[in-house]
């Protein structure tokens, strides 16, 4: 699919246009993708004994048929954006960033620390400061597995799964009851709630949807300008698609690869930052949130394109959020949508079943590696 | 032909892989009636609910992250609803929860859909449930293992004493014991547990001064391999009793144990019937479960909102409601003697005529 | 005579290209047929077809006069066909009878009996005057025995007819030779050959009857005495090509390239290059000829600073860049034109317009500050790609959708755009067309004669010969010998790139080392 990559200059519109069909069919995949894994889905909700109908209508009622419903599915879809995006970045520096979840984490800690503890600042200050700290707080994280690869040569799945581990109970340890984050006048491990000054505004009250939206906004533009429009991300790319060819033509790809685990966990650090901040105004025990997981699914079914992540975001934030009115209405099990996740991921990631079910001819594709080369380099 | 039949085979295999995947999940859990159910009902239930309700009660459940078949807290949650649904003819649905962070939106989910009574499942959603109760002030809740102070007047905490459950365990276990030690595998550090944790202490202490009592926490109520390490480490270190105090975690726990050969205590429900089913191996070595009946207070809850006694506040379900106590002794019954039994019969009805207090305070 | 096989209309269609359109082709019973064409012209595919590994769209496969149904490697072997392909199928760490016998064992009680499979093998090839040592082990052995290793082993398991797939790239001159001594004595006893290439001289040396091939159709079949080099090459392009290099006497100039005792190691850490020491002069072309894996790689890996160097000095233009990161000595005013272009040269997924500023994106007018600017990268791009000819539909193309010799092209193009004092080109033709070959060659002289100093590595002998200016031979990380470009003739590079200096004796065979 960076195949997209290099047509993304400007708007070279007579390209488009004379490579329209093939673009059709391209952007059909994805469609056609979710459309037959919902289609297999309907056969396991029929084989289960429960009403298809009242499943798939429960499911897109509840995740679009009401002000509500759409507030909260985008209330979903912002931090999955936003470590989506944290994803896809790694991937266009052929990195595999398991460990947006720990950047996650650690983006909320950082946040949140600084939302209560800091005292008798005015919003404009407080609110930004908090969330730059949180995006610290998962640049860390990132960085430190970006040093290692590129220092030590570690691969940057084992380190990433390890942050993640060290985040998660590191979380734990701070708020749960006695240690130093805890609330202690709260029964429930979590911190003190943040101040108002550090909180980011709900959009459209009295839905909890808030400014963490316009974040994830910006940084889908922010990351297709630094992917695209800079020598940065020329050599992100570059390292990425091909490291001995950017190795022979100059660049640096041990420091690519720190920057780009950086910048990947800067995204991921803000999700983190934007759920406590906007949502939770505190940071629980029980934070498992799953984003970072699902952001690599995300980044997958986008193809790694900053412009496609927000829409793949907003699928995973449909079936996440119309996964209660579904179960409600169908009384099925919460398993069918992951199954339907699954199979949506695997028809995108093995385009050539999808293609070859709606018999759609195989574009002319180059020989190259989208996501990452493997786990030994 | 050859290109005609391709899609077709490919999609009964995605199909059937996908089947052969999900498994068995979506199978709500027949609502039997709790294995010693015969003595266990605290609000007798009126078998004819009177006919006068205009529409039938909907009620929801919203799981700890978990499913309502996973054979612990969510299960018998479920269980309790199920039987109050069959009972007074409601109606019911219940939503699986994925993450943490999703507490408050499946809670809302329900109160969207005017559901008149929520379930929520778990000390962990505590701050959800109260969240979302002030905001539907209309609906009814219900909290498995959590009390609010001050209380919230559409709230219903249903809190066991899991200290006399957890009692009664550490009486057997000190009875029972050769080395005097005595392990106990828990979950994660919260309220419940640490009750279960020092009732047992103090229950082995009370019949047996000398017994020491080895115990852990563990951070998590779904790692049954970490259980496991824990109870074999206790046995390298002489326990012959262990009792399985968290979840999935404590479950591996006393399963692995078991098989060794040492004496294991159950945990929640009657452990002979989940844990141990259809004799797994180590099934004759579950002397007890320290039973905590969430299936019993879930029903109760919803029977008090039909009946139209619902209350706000805390519920306790103790030794006097029959919320808690052991579970029968089942295939270990022959090797536990005369003595031991009528020592805990005496202990438990101690308990129940408030006599007997666990010294547990948190 | 009588047909050994027989490949009628063979037709095969791959996603947007014709890869074989309607290829007939005739084996005769003891014959050499030689199968030639540029790559792309559909030789392996249809060799594929016959081994195979693929199955055609259209036609029908007669072995001895039979309709042949062909499933399978294993179907092919078991109807008596052998294929020795281009990089050797033998495990190393095993000896050449292990080898030879590996999947039909020959045992004792069930246990393997190393002494009676050598025994055995050592007559087998040696009834074909295939002298190789069964015991050796395989990863002892020079890649000329390796490759006997390789026939004996499709001959053992009943071969007929014997597929060579360009055997003689990894071949020095003289182990060239005795293959085809080796080939003609199997024909000689009956055996059936067919031996593809794209080397025009080797057709004449050996060949029977030869089969062009073009664009996946039959160009045209001949012998040997009837064609001449031009010709061949003629039908293998399909227009007429300039087969020599027209080259003024060379204007001599100052040290470009100055290397000292220069010692590298390769990726095992092996001393790869082993105290190297050559100068490259400004309007001059130095090439360093010998056979594949003898230290080039990792001598143009440490002249580009790709690789560290374990020790001696680089020196261009006075400056000492041993230690220099690969910009650095970029910015000194070096083209690398790399060994490998799809693992160096390009990002295959990057448009064109990309690639030719792949080293230059970050200087203006292509970047201001962080700010790329992709007007000047594409306009740059489509001065550069008309300028080299490069066919492509647009900047847009992504590189790895080009030819062979496209992309190639691009390399040259992006290298050559910037001002530059020393080339090195490593194996710049290497699978090239002879049009792309002849566009390359004319580049590199107008290079040298603008006053460029030219490092060429080639393994191709008859390209260091047409375009040096002087000439050295690298053998084992040591560079051998070196003479003036017209002093050198082949046979004398040949020996050298075998290890031999004319004092220590003749070429002799080397098997039983």
């Amino acid at each position: 699919m960076t195949a997209e990559a290099g047509k993304h200059r400007g708007i070279p519109w007579r390209k488009w246009v004379a490579a329209w069909s093939q673009r059709v069919s391209d952007l059909a995949i994805p469609f056609l993708a979710v459309f037959t894994a919902l289609a297999i889905g309907a056969v396991v909700i029929w084989a289960s004994g429960a009403s298809v109908p009242k499943a798939y209508q429960g499911l897109f009622e509840g995740a679009l048929g009401s002000p509500r419903g759409i507030a909260e599915t985008l209330v979903i879809a912002t931090p999955y954006t936003l470590a989506g995006l944290a994803v896809a970045l790694g991937f266009r520096c052929g990195l595999f960033n398991i460990g947006a979840e720990g950047q996650f984490y650690l983006g909320a800690l950082f946040a949140v620390w600084v939302g209560y503890s800091v005292k008798g600042l005015p919003i404009f200050v407080h609110l930004p400061l908090a969330i730059l700290v949180g995006a610290l707080g998962g640049a860390l994280w990132g960085a430190i597995p970006g040093f290692l690869k590129a220092r030590l040569g570690t691969h940057e799945v084992i380190n990433t799964i390890m942050m993640n581990y060290i985040a998660v109970l590191m979380v734990d340890w701070l708020v749960n009851r006695k240690g130093p984050m805890w609330d202690s006048t709260s029964t429930v491990p979590r911190t003190p709630y943040i101040l108002p000054t550090a909180t980011l505004p709900q959009l459209v009250p009295p839905y909890r949807l808030h400014a963490g939206l316009l974040i994830a906004i910006a940084a889908v533009f922010v990351v297709y300008w630094l992917l695209w429009k800079t020598t940065l991300g020329f050599e992100i790319r570059a390292v990425g698609a091909n490291p001995s060819a950017a190795k022979y033509a100059g660049m640096s790809v041990t420091r690519n690869f720190v920057l780009a685990m950086t910048f990947s966990g800067v995204l991921a650090g803000l999700a983190g930052a934007g759920e406590v901040l906007g949502l939770n105004r505190t940071l629980p025990a029980a934070f498992v949130s799953g984003y970072g997981f699902d952001s690599i699914a995300i980044a997958l079914l986008a193809k790694s394109h900053p412009l496609f992540v927000p829409f793949a975001a907003i699928l995973w934030a449909i079936l996440r959020n119309g996964a209660g009115l579904m179960q409600i209405r169908a009384g099925i099990s919460v398993d069918l949508i992951s199954i339907v996740q699954a199979l949506v991921i695997a028809f995108v990631a093995a385009d050539e079943i999808i293609r070859w079910l709606y018999r759609i001819g195989k574009k002319e594709e180059i020989k190259e590696v989208v996501f990452t080369r493997g786990w030994g380099r | 032909m050859r290109k005609a039949i391709w899609p077709t085979i490919a999609l009964v295999v995605a199909v059937s892989m996908v089947l052969a995947a999900c498994g068995p999940t979506p199978t709500p859990v027949p609502p039997t009636k709790p294995p010693v159910a015969a003595t266990a009902t605290p609000v007798p239930p009126t078998k004819a609910p009177e006919p006068t309700k205009p529409a039938a009660l909907k009620v929801g459940l919203v799981t700890d992250v978990g499913k309502v078949n996973d054979g612990t807290f969510n299960e018998f949650a479920y269980k309790g609803m199920m039987r109050a649904v069959d009972e007074f003819k409601l109606k019911s649905a219940f939503i699986e929860t994925l993450a943490p962070t999703d507490y408050e939106k499946n809670i809302s989910q329900f109160a969207e859909e005017k559901y008149d009574v929520i379930i929520t499942v778990g000390f962990m959603i505590g701050d959800a449930t109260a969240a979302m109760a002030k905001k539907y002030p209309t609906i009814k809740f219900a909290i498995v293992d959590f009390a609010y102070a001050p209380p919230i007047p559409n709230v219903m905490g249903l809190v066991f004493t899991e200290d006399q459950s957890g009692y009664l365990a550490g009486a057997l276990a000190g009875l029972m014991t050769k080395s005097n030690v005595i392990g106990i595998v828990c979950g994660k550090e919260i309220p419940p547990v640490v009750k279960f944790r020092k009732g047992y202490e103090n229950g082995a202490k009370s019949v047996n001064p000398n017994v020491k009592v080895l115990g852990v926490y563990i951070d998590s109520f779904t790692a049954p391999d970490k259980g496991k390490e824990a109870a074999l480490s206790q046995i390298a270190e002489k326990a012959d009793v262990i009792f399985g105090a968290g979840g999935p975690t404590g479950s591996g726990g006393i399963k692995a144990a078991a098989e060794k050969g040492v004496w294991v205590i159950g945990v929640d429900q009657d452990e002979y019937f989940t844990t141990f089913r259809d004799k797994k191996p180590g099934y004759d070595k579950l002397v007890s479960s320290a039973m905590k009946r969430v299936d019993v207070a879930v029903y109760t809850a919803i029977a008090n909102a039909v009946k139209g006694t619902f209350k706000g506040g805390t519920a306790v379900f103790d030794a006097t409601n029959d919320g808690v106590g052991l579970a029968p002794f089942h295939d270990a019954e022959k090797n536990i003697p005369k003595a031991v039994q009528d020592k805990l019969a005496e202990i438990a009805k101690g308990m129940k005529e408030g006599k007997i207090t666990t010294g547990v305070k948190l | 005579m009588a047909l050994a096989l027989e490949m009628k209309g063979i037709t095969k269609r791959f996603p947007g290209v014709l890869a074989n359109d309607h290829i007939s082709f005739q084996l005769e019973k003891g014959e050499i047929h030689c199968l030639l064409g540029e790559n792309g012209a559909g030789k392996t595919t249809l060799m594929n077809i016959l081994y195979g590994l693929y199955r055609p769209d259209e036609g029908q496969i007669f072995l001895d006069s039979r309709e042949a149904h062909i499933r399978s490697p294993h179907d092919a072997i078991a109807q008596g066909i052998g294929m020795v392909h281009q990089h050797f199928m033998l495990i190393p760490v095993m000896t050449v009878a292990e080898n030879v016998i590996l999947g039909m064992e020959i045992t004792h009680r069930g246990v393997l009996d190393r002494s009676e499979a050598a025994r055995r093998i050592r007559e087998f090839s040696h009834q074909y005057g295939l002298d190789v040592d069964p015991t050796a082990y395989v990863k002892d052995l020079p890649v000329g025995l390796q490759q006997r290793g390789e026939i004996v082993k499709a001959l053992y398991r009943g071969a007929d007819v014997l597929i060579l797939d360009e055997p003689t790239a990894v071949l020095t001159p003289q182990e060239s030779e005795e293959l085809f001594r080796i080939m003609r004595s199997l024909a000689g006893q009956g055996k059936s050959i067919i031996f593809i290439t794209h080397k025009l001289k080797e057709v004449f040396a050996v060949a029977d009857r030869i089969t062009v091939l073009r664009d996946g159709r039959v160009a045209g079949v001949t012998t040997p005495k009837e064609a001449t080099e031009a010709r061949l090459a003629a039908m293998m392009v399909g227009r007429e090509v300039i087969l020599s290099v027209e080259k003024k006497p060379a204007q001599m100039g100052d040290v470009v390239l100055k290397v000292e005792d220069l010692q590298v190691r390769d990726d095992r850490g092996y001393m790869a290059v082993d105290g190297i020491s050559l100068e490259v002069h400004a309007g001059g072309i130095l090439g360093i000829a010998g056979v594949q894996g003898n230290g080039q790689t990792e001598l143009v890996e440490a002249l580009t600073g790709l690789r560290p160097v374990a020790g001696g000095k680089v020196v261009i233009l006075g400056d000492d860049v041993t230690a220099d990161r690969p910009r650095e000595i970029i910015e000194q005013g070096v083209a690398h034109i790399p060994e490998d272009r799809h693992k160096h040269g390009l990002v295959l997924s990057f448009p064109l317009a990309d690639n030719l500023v792949l080293s230059t994106y970050y200087r203006p007018p292509f970047a201001y500050g962080v700010a790329i600017n992709n007007d000047a990268i594409d306009e740059n791009g489509r001065r550069l790609i008309a300028e080299f000819d490069v066919r492509t539909p647009s900047v847009y193309s992504l590189a790895g959708t080009l030819s062979g010799g496209n992309q190639q092209k691009l390399i040259v193009a992006r290298e050559f755009s910037r001002p530059i004092k020393l080339l090195i080109a490593a194996q710049p033709t290497r699978g090239l067309d002879v049009g792309s070959t002849e566009f390359i060659h004319q580049r590199l002289v107008q290079r040298r004669d603008a006053g460029c100093a030219v490092l060429l590595v080639s393994v191709e002998l008859d390209e260091i010969m047409s375009l040096s200016d002087r000439i050295a031979v690298i053998y084992r990380g040591k560079i051998i010998g070196s003479m003036p470009a017209d002093k050198a003739t082949p046979e004398m590079l040949g020996l050298l790139m075998a290890g031999i200096k004319e004092t220590e004796g003749s070429a002799g065979d080397r098997s039983d080392r």
